[in-house]
C-alpha cells in the first residue's frame, strides 16, 4: 500500500518500481504485466471512474494473426494482415514493428482470455461474426471493467482523475513523476515509466495548430480526456515524435452528435447508399467508390475539406431500410424541396444537383453487399456503385461532420517500446497503444488494429519495466 | 415510452451489447420501437445490469443511457397496463399492504375455524393429522378454485399482452418449446456467460441461483401439494426441500435487491413479492421442523395463508411476471426461428 506525506506545496508517494500513465487497453495490459512479474504498480488514469478506459471503451473487436479457431470464421496468415496494414496506409508503415506486433498477435486471445475477457463464438445462429477480428462480449467498456478487476486483484494501485503534470528527469532517467488530482499536486518516485495515455484528439488548442481554423468544427468521437499531456511533456524533455500530425482516423458523424465521446453511435451509414452534398448543394466525391468498410474512413478528411466541414447525405424512401440504424432521428420531408429548406442547402442549386444525378443514374440490380452495377455515367464526380435514383418521397436527410477518433502522431520507440529521443534514448519510459501507434503505421484505418498494437505493445514495455525478458 | 424508445435508438446504432441477453438481439430485428415493442422488451429483460456496466454513455454522459432502469419502468407499466378487472391496479399498487392484509385476514378465518371444530387445545395439546385438520376434500376445493381463478385471470391478461406485442403474430409449437426450455435453463440470467451485474458491477451467477432457488422450490412444492395430505416422510422431505429453495432464494434476491445500485431501481412491486415469498418458504420449514409437535398447526395455517394470499392477488402483482415473461420468450424465439418481424 502507498502512504500519503503531506507536505506543503505536493504531496508524496511513496515508491514505486512502475507507474503506468492512462487507463485504458494498452495502460491496463502494462500494469497487469507488471503486477503479475511482482512490480509495485501504480497506474494514473487521467479520467474520473465513471468514464474511464480511454478508448478503448469505444472498441468491441480485435485483429490478430490466426489459423482457424472459435472466435472467427476462417483463418487469418500473417502475410495477409500485414497486407492489409499496407494497403490502408498510404503514408507506408513501419515493417519491422508492424511485424512484431504482428507475430506478437497470435498471442492476444489466449491472453485475454486468461485475463478474464469473453470472447463472443463467430457462428451465433446464422450470423457469423468476422474472419479477421474476434468480437469480446460486451464492447471495449466491459473489457476495460474486466482489466481494472484484475489488475485490482493483483494488486495494482489505481488513481482515477490523476492528470500527469511534469516527468522530473536526472540525464536520461525520469526520476519522479507529478500529477494533480482534485486540485492538489503530488509527485511520485518511479524505477519505471509506462506511458499508455492515448492520442492527443481532445486537445482542441493542438488540433487548431495542426488544422486551423477546420478544427473548431470537428467532433471528437474519442474521449475527451486523450488531451495529450504527457506526450507533450516528453516532447518538450526531448523525446522525438514520429507520425504524420494530421493522421489519425476520422469519420462522417452525425452533424448533431455530442462534441466529445460520440464513440461508436453517431456514425451515420448512409453515404454509400445515398448522395452526399456540401453546403453549397453540390456533390463533391464518389460515394460508391468501394465497399463501405474500406471507404468510411475517407469521409471524415473528405468533409473536412468542404465549406464549414459540414455535409449531407439525402436518401429517398426506398432507402431508409439499407444501413444500420443511426442515433438521432433524419430530417424528413415529404417534398425534396421542404427537405433541403430544413437542411438550410441552396435550394435551386441543390434540386439541379440532384437532377443531374437521378439522370446520370444507369438502372442496375442494386445489391450493398458487392460492388454492384447501379452506377452514373456523364457526371462529375461519378457514383460508381449502388447509385439509384432520389425520387421516393419521403427523402431522408443526416447532417454530416468530420468526426475525429483518434490521433496517430506519437513517441517514437524501439521494438523494446522504448521512448526515444532526439538523441539517443530515454533509459526508463517506455510507451505503448495509440500514443505510440504512429510507430506501427502513420495514417489510414485498419478495424480494430488499434487494440492489437496496445495489447503487444502493453505486454512488451511490461515485461521490459520490470527487467522480464 | 419516448425515453425508453429514444435511449434503444441510440442502442440501436451501437449494438456493442449483443450477446448479453435476449433484448438485444430483438432490438437489432426493429428499426424504431412501438408500444408494443416497449413493452416486449422491458419483460425481455431480466434486469441483469451487465448493459449498464459495459455502456460508455451512461451518466455523466450527455447521452444519459440507463436501460436497466428505463425497461424497468416500462416493465412496471406493462404489470399495469394490462391488469383485468382494471380497478385492481389498485391493489397492485400497493401490493405490501395487499398481502398483509390478505394473509392477516385469512390466517385469522382460519384459526378461527380450527378453534371452532377442534377447540383451543388443537394448538398445544391435541396433535391434530393434516387430514383430520383439512379433510381432502375441503383442502380439493380450495386450492383447484384458486388454480382456476388464477389460471383464468392470467389467460385473459395474458392475451391481452401477446396482443399488443405479437403484432398479430401466431405462435408454433416450435417455438414455445424453445422459450420453455429458456426458462429452465435461465438463458438470460447468464449475460451471455458474463453472469449478472447484479447486485454489484462484479459479474456473478448467485443471481440465476437465486431465481432458479426461488422457481424450482416454487414447482416442487406446488407438485408436492398435490400429494395432500402427506402421508409418508418422503413427500415430507421433498416439501421441505422445495421450502428451503424458496425460503434461500427468496433471502438472497431480498439482500440483492438492498445492495443493488438504487441509479437503476425502478419503483418496482417485485420487493414485496420476493418477501412474500420468503416468509412462505420460512413458514414451510417451521411448520415441517414442529410436525411431531401440535404447534405445527400455526405454522401451516400461516403457511396456506401466506400462499392463499399469494394466489389470490396472483393476478395484480409481481406473480404476474411469468406471464409476460413467457410471453416474451415465445415471441422472440419465434421471430429467431423466422429471423423477421
Amino acid at each position: 500500500m502507498y502512504i500519503w506525506l503531506e507536505s506543503e506545496a505536493t504531496i508524496k508517494l511513496s515508491d514505486y518500481d512502475v507507474v503506468v500513465v492512462g487507463g485504458g487497453n494498452a495502460a491496463l495490459t502494462t500494469a497487469i504485466t507488471c503486477a503479475e512479474n511482482g512490480a509495485r504498480t501504480l497506474l494514473l488514469e487521467s479520467a474520473p471512474a465513471l468514464e474511464r478506459g480511454g478508448n478503448t471503451k469505444y472498441t468491441r473487436d480485435i485483429r490478430y494473426a490466426h489459423h482457424e479457431d472459435k472466435f472467427t470464421s476462417g483463418e487469418y496468415p500473417k502475410k495477409e494482415l500485414l497486407e492489409d496494414l499496407k494497403s490502408v496506409s498510404p503514408g507506408g508503415i513501419d515493417e519491422k514493428i508492424a511485424s512484431l506486433v504482428i507475430d506478437k498477435s497470435e498471442e492476444i486471445p489466449s491472453w485475454m482470455s486468461t485475463h478474464g475477457v469473453i470472447f463472443k463464438r463467430a457462428i451465433r445462429g446464422t450470423l457469423s461474426l468476422s474472419r479477421t477480428n474476434a468480437f469480446f462480449l460486451g464492447g471495449g467498456k466491459a473489457l476495460v471493467n474486466t482489466y481494472y478487476r484484475c489488475a485490482e486483484k493483483l494488486g495494482v494501485n489505481i488513481l482515477y482523475g490523476a492528470e500527469v503534470e511534469r516527468f522530473l528527469f536526472r540525464g536520461n532517467r525520469c526520476e519522479s513523476i507529478s500529477f494533480s488530482r482534485e486540485g492538489k499536486m503530488t509527485e511520485v518516485r518511479s524505477q519505471y515509466v509506462v506511458v499508455a495515455s492515448g492520442g492527443f484528439e481532445a486537445n482542441l488548442k493542438m488540433l487548431k495548430e495542426i488544422w486551423g481554423s477546420a478544427a473548431d468544427n470537428f467532433i471528437i468521437r474519442g474521449t475527451k480526456y486523450n488531451t495529450g499531456i504527457p506526450f507533450h511533456r516528453l516532447v518538450e524533455n526531448g523525446a522525438k515524435v514520429t507520425g504524420d500530425p494530421k493522421g489519425g482516423h476520422m469519420v462522417a458523424v452525425d452533424a448533431r452528435g455530442p462534441k466529445f465521446d460520440g464513440g461508436i453511435i453517431t456514425r451515420i451509414d448512409a453515404v454509400p447508399i445515398g448522395i452526399v452534398l456540401n453546403k453549397t448543394g453540390r456533390r463533391f466525391y464518389d460515394e460508391g467508390e468501394d465497399l463501405w468498410p474500406k471507404r468510411y474512413a475517407i469521409w471524415g478528411h473528405l468533409i473536412s475539406e468542404q465549406p464549414d466541414q459540414l455535409a449531407y447525405v439525402i436518401i429517398d424512401s426506398k432507402m431508409r431500410d439499407d444501413f444500420l440504424p443511426a442515433a438521432y432521428p433524419a430530417f424528413e420531408a415529404s417534398d425534396i424541396r421542404e427537405l433541403l429548406l430544413q437542411l438550410e442547402l441552396p435550394v435551386d442549386e441543390a434540386i439541379n444537383t440532384i437532377n443531374q444525378f437521378n439522370k446520370g443514374v444507369v438502372v442496375g440490380r442494386f445489391d450493398r453487399t458487392k460492388l454492384d452495377d447501379c452506377h452514373t455515367i456523364g457526371i462529375e464526380p461519378p457514383k460508381s456503385h449502388w447509385a439509384r435514383r432520389i425520387d421516393k418521397p419521403p427523402y431522408y436527410a443526416f447532417p454530416l461532420r468530420p468526426g475525429l477518433t483518434f490521433t496517430y502522431m506519437g513517441l517514437k520507440v524501439d521494438e523494446e517500446g522504448r521512448v526515444q529521443r532526439e538523441d539517443g534514448e530515454f533509459e526508463n519510459i517506455f510507451a505503448a497503444g495509440e500514443v505510440m501507434s504512429g510507430n506501427v503505421l502513420s495514417s489510414g484505418y485498419l478495424a480494430g488494429f488499434g487494440l492489437t498494437i496496445g495489447t503487444v505493445f502493453g505486454i512488451i514495455a511490461g515485461k521490459n519495466a520490470t527487467s522480464v525478458k | 415510452m419516448e425515453e425508453a424508445s429514444r435511449q434503444l435508438t441510440v442502442c440501436n446504432s451501437c449494438r456493442y451489447c449483443e450477446g448479453f441477453c435476449d433484448v438485444w438481439d430483438a432490438m437489432e430485428r426493429r428499426k424504431d420501437f412501438s408500444y408494443g415493442d416497449l413493452i416486449h422488451l422491458s419483460n425481455l429483460c431480466h434486469d441483469c445490469r451487465d448493459c449498464y456496466y459495459a455502456c460508455p454513455f451512461i451518466p455523466p454522459h450527455e447521452l444519459m443511457i440507463n436501460i436497466p432502469k428505463v425497461l424497468g419502468d416500462v416493465r412496471e407499466l406493462s404489470y399495469e397496463k394490462f391488469v383485468f378487472p382494471k380497478v385492481m391496479i389498485r391493489v397492485m399498487r400497493r401490493s405490501g399492504l395487499a398481502y398483509f392484509l390478505l394473509t392477516t385476514l385469512i390466517f385469522i378465518i382460519s384459526l378461527y375455524y380450527v378453534f371452532l371444530l377442534h377447540g383451543l387445545s388443537a394448538f398445544y395439546e391435541t396433535s391434530l393429522t393434516m387430514e383430520e385438520l383439512f379433510p381432502y376434500p375441503v383442502f380439493f376445493v380450495a386450492e383447484y378454485s384458486l388454480y382456476i381463478y388464477v389460471f383464468l385471470l392470467w389467460l385473459i391478461q395474458g392475451r391481452s399482452y401477446w396482443k399488443e406485442v405479437s403484432n398479430g403474430r401466431k405462435v408454433n409449437m416450435k417455438a414455445i418449446g424453445r422459450a420453455i426450455l429458456d426458462v429452465f435453463a435461465h438463458k438470460d440470467f447468464r449475460g451471455g456467460g458474463a453472469g449478472c451485474n447484479y447486485p454489484s458491477e462484479n459479474g456473478s451467477f448467485l443471481r440465476l441461483f437465486a431465481h432458479a432457488s426461488v422457481m424450482f422450490g416454487f414447482i416442487i412444492d406446488w407438485v408436492t401439494i398435490l400429494f395432500y395430505p402427506f402421508a409418508n416422510v418422503a413427500v415430507i422431505s421433498i416439501y421441505l426441500i422445495g421450502s428451503v429453495l424458496i425460503f434461500a432464494g427468496a433471502g438472497l434476491l431480498l439482500l440483492m435487491r438492498f445492495k443493488a445500485d438504487s441509479k437503476l431501481n425502478s419503483k418496482s412491486i417485485s420487493s414485496a413479492f420476493t418477501a412474500m415469498m420468503f416468509c412462505t418458504g420460512a413458514s414451510g420449514i417451521i411448520f415441517i421442523a414442529l410436525i411431531t409437535r401440535p404447534e405445527w398447526i400455526i405454522f401451516f395455517l400461516l403457511r396456506d395463508s401466506l400462499i392463499a394470499a399469494l394466489f389470490i392477488t396472483a393476478p395484480f402483482s409481481k406473480f404476474l411476471h411469468p406471464v409476460y415473461r413467457f410471453a416474451s420468450l415465445i415471441l422472440n424465439r419465434y421471430e429467431e426461428i423466422n429471423q423477421r418481424l
